[in-house]
């Protein structure tokens, strides 16, 4: 899993460490090398950790059994948190706010929206992956409350709502702003635009393999409306 | 687009893709910020964020995480990208994206299954490396070269296909591209909005699309 890149950024941390002591030192590296698995952002923290017991195991404060047993228990709880806060709810949440600055016309535009969803999330990521690495290094195993305590559950109720609204929002506005830009067909535009709705249909069905949802079906209206409205009437 | 554009455009597109599990992930793999660096480079910016937009929202569940492969969504970006301003037929290229989109999303879900298999082909290669004492050399290379190759392939492989498409559709080709857009946009905002659903409330997704519509009528009324 992970513990390559793992032994690779702590090999010059445990180098100065036991400075000196050449079977510590290759005794650290096979600790280090050992399995650990944990979500990309919080490997700092893993890795901080990991450095705060290795400086105590060098100056013979606790037992070098204590690394693994540190990893097993950080490593899960951090995987899945990670997951949820970053891969399912800052992605999408930062994607939707910067969406309505990207739908503009002008490139401008367009690229301002493109560095804002990119600074947005990456500064979530980067203040992750820096925050970790110290209060791991500082605080070895004890940093869990005061790591998590920047991850407060009753925020995801409320990136949950805002994406939903944000979504809802943008379906008309990204329905409209397509029409508007598309050079207009050629003759025969509603029988066009009949077998357009059937294609997405069979695409919703192929992707969901179940009957679509009220928000499929909402979507669907609204865009025979949009389409009706630009072209056919 | 020349041959050597495509190569290059695969280029980028190839080190792009290495920001999904290779080094930083920082996001730059995700099919909207591809398509806006790629537009930047290669071709223009606000076609580049339409089609990006749409992709994004299709894969608004899909990453790559662990062990598990998943579809490539910066290959389909890339691909639907260099279909449209790699081949110049009469039609907008615009209203050829939808196509292009189609061919870019098959190659990712081949890329998949392609991805699996090569990974056990790299495990067999890397213990012959290792034999011959090359490892570090070739871990970053051979993983660039894998990409690149693949992503170079599928991206002259779509250019191949569309304008048999174009030709395939005769008269009706201009009418079919722009209501293919309007067959894409729900698609691709109904799987957003239908993978949102099982955490949230219902009312709030009608609430803000009660606000876009009356916005968007307010506007343009």
């Amino acid at each position: 899993m992970q513990n390559v890149g793992f032994l690779f950024a702590l090999r010059p941390a445990l180098k100065r460490i036991w400075e000196g002591d050449q079977t510590g030192f290759e005794e650290s590296c096979a600790r280090a090398y050992a399995f650990v698995n944990t979500h990309p952002y919080f490997a700092p923290a893993v890795m901080g950790v990991a450095l705060h017991i290795e400086d105590k195991i060098a100056t013979g404060l606790a037992l070098p059994e204590r690394v693994d047993e540190a990893k097993t228990r950080i490593t899960g709880p951090l995987n899945a948190l990670g997951s949820l806060w970053f891969w399912d709810h800052l992605r999408l949440l930062s994607f939707l706010a910067a969406l309505p600055i990207i739908l503009f016309s002008s490139p401008a535009a367009v690229a301002a929206g493109g560095c804002l969803f990119f600074l947005i999330f990456n500064f979530f990521h980067l203040r992750t992956r820096w925050v970790g690495l110290t209060l791991g290094l500082r605080h070895g195993e004890d940093m869990l409350p005061d790591l998590l305590s920047l991850f407060p559950p009753r925020l995801l109720q409320s990136f949950r709502r805002a994406s939903a609204f944000l979504i809802g929002l943008l379906t008309p506005v990204l329905l409209v702003i397509v029409s508007e830009r598309l050079p207009p067909p050629a003759p025969g535009p509603f029988s066009a635009l009949v077998s357009g709705l059937v294609m997405a249909v069979t695409a919703m069905l192929v992707i969901h393999r179940r009957w679509l949802s009220v928000y499929q079906l909402l979507t669907l209206a609204l865009a025979l409306a949009v389409g009706v409205a630009r072209w056919a009437l | 687009m020349t041959f050597t554009e495509t190569l290059l455009f695969s280029l980028a597109a190839a080190l792009l893709s290495l920001d999904q599990m290779a080094c930083f992930q920082m996001l730059l793999s995700r099919p909207i910020l591809t398509a806006l660096i790629l537009g930047a480079l290669f071709g223009n910016l606000t076609d580049a964020a339409l089609v990006g937009v749409c992709l994004e929202l299709l894969f608004v569940r899909t990453i790559s995480v662990k062990e598990r492969a998943s579809a490539d969504p910066t290959l389909a970006t890339a691909a639907a990208l260099g279909g449209i301003w790699g081949v110049s037929t009469a039609l907008h290229p615009l209203a050829l994206a939808p196509f292009a989109a189609a061919l870019g999303l098959l190659a990712s879900f081949l890329s998949k299954w392609f991805d699996v298999r090569l990974r056990n082909v790299n495990v067999t290669l890397s213990h012959v490396l290792h034999h011959a004492g090359m490892i570090q050399l070739t871990a970053a290379a051979a993983l660039l070269a894998k990409s690149f190759g693949f992503y170079f392939l599928t991206i002259l492989a779509v250019q191949g296909a569309l304008p048999k498409i174009v030709a395939a559709l005769g008269a009706h080709a201009p009418a079919a591209g722009v209501f293919a857009w309007l067959a894409l946009v729900p698609v691709c905002l109904g799987h957003a909005s239908a993978t949102l659903q099982q955490t949230v409330p219902r009312g709030v997704w009608l609430l803000g699309l009660g606000v876009g519509l009356a916005g968007v009528l307010a506007v343009r009324l």
